[in-house]
């Protein structure tokens, strides 16, 4: 399925959250993810399903004034 | 002239309590940015000599920057807790979704809360901020909102539950100083039991220390710093100028008077007949 993920168009056969971070992520960075603009914290990565057309960002620590 | 000048400074000697925010400023008054800086060594070094109470972080997109890793391990060697912004954010649900990944990163319930309303000056759009300074409070987050100098504004935001305000002295970046010095006064007198910091426009120690004079509780700023010829050198400059504001404030400053007064005494002068 089509997804997007940090604002890329991209493929993939994971319908599973975790499954896909795994697969996308540099998890040895801190990071946090939204999924469709909203929050999903750490514990409910396992329990997130992606759909056609979902939007995932990753977020990880920047510099910022 | 404006009241309250004298029980803001009765208020802040007398207060012992270290309960949040007089701690977030037990040990400086500076908040320093992370951004811009010619290396992440510089910012480094920059952040150890400066001994900010704070520096800002804020949360992108991972891989968008070179560096990220680097940056971050390089921000907590310093030591020096941080405060996630939502810089970027222009709408209500994007700063509360940043604010809420933020606090899952940096493990802290604080955030400089921004919700820009304008692209060409960066300026706060205040009806969205005070909407999302309310949701984030009842989250239980410990907002800190960067506004306008606006008393209204500030005065929502402190209704909200706000104990810091943020007003700006001038547009992000600008380095233009203290813009309107009546309206920091203003606040600084109507609000005496808020924590203020000026945040933004600050472009020079002298900036800083203008600020504390009028009795901000602390000052916020980035480019200054990162953007200087010799930022480790000003990163200390500010220091020192923040210190000295604070100080100035505390000891009194002089009336002003419009005419001249001689301040070596008249009694005794040399040569002067009574004619």
């Amino acid at each position: 399925m089509q997804i997007r993920f940090n604002g890329e168009l991209i493929h993939t056969e994971h319908h599973s959250l975790d499954a896909f971070l795994v697969s996308m992520v540099d998890t040895k960075q801190a990071f946090a993810v939204s999924v469709n603009g909203d929050f999903v914290a750490k514990q409910n990565y396992q329990h997130t399903t992606l759909h056609e057309g979902s939007q995932i960002d990753v977020l990880s620590p920047m510099q910022g004034g | 002239m404006l009241n309250g000048h004298n029980d803001t400074i009765k208020n802040k000697i007398e207060s012992s309590e270290m309960s949040y925010p007089q701690s977030l400023f037990k040990n400086s008054r500076l908040l320093l940015g992370t951004a811009q800086y010619p290396s992440p060594k510089l910012m480094q070094q920059a952040i150890n000599t400066a001994q900010p109470a704070m520096v800002t972080v804020s949360l992108r997109r991972q891989g968008s920057i070179a560096g990220g890793a680097e940056f971050w391990d390089l921000v907590k060697q310093t030591g020096v807790p941080v405060l996630p912004n939502t810089a970027g954010c222009r709408t209500v649900k994007e700063a509360i979704t940043v604010a809420q990944m933020s606090r899952e990163v940096f493990a802290t319930e604080l955030v400089k809360l921004e919700v820009t309303g304008d692209d060409y000056n960066l300026q706060p759009d205040p009806f969205a901020l005070l909407e999302a300074t309310t949701e984030l409070i009842n989250q239980g987050f410990k907002v800190l909102p960067y506004s306008t100098d606006d008393l209204v504004l500030c005065q929502r935001l402190v209704e909200a539950g706000c104990q810091v305000v943020m007003p700006w002295g001038a547009p992000i970046g600008s380095g233009k100083g203290l813009l309107n010095p009546y309206a920091l006064k203003t606040l600084r007198a109507r609000l005496p039991d808020v924590h203020l910091i000026v945040d933004a426009g600050i472009g020079s120690p002298s900036h800083a220390c203008q600020a504390m004079e009028l009795g901000f509780d602390a000052v916020l700023l980035n480019t200054a710093v990162s953007q200087a010829a010799d930022p480790v050198r000003m990163a200390g400059a500010f220091r020192q100028a923040v210190q000295a504001g604070r100080d100035a404030y505390l000891a009194g400053q002089m009336q002003s008077r419009e005419t001249a007064s001689p301040s070596t005494p008249v009694l005794g002068t040399p040569f002067w007949q009574q004619s």
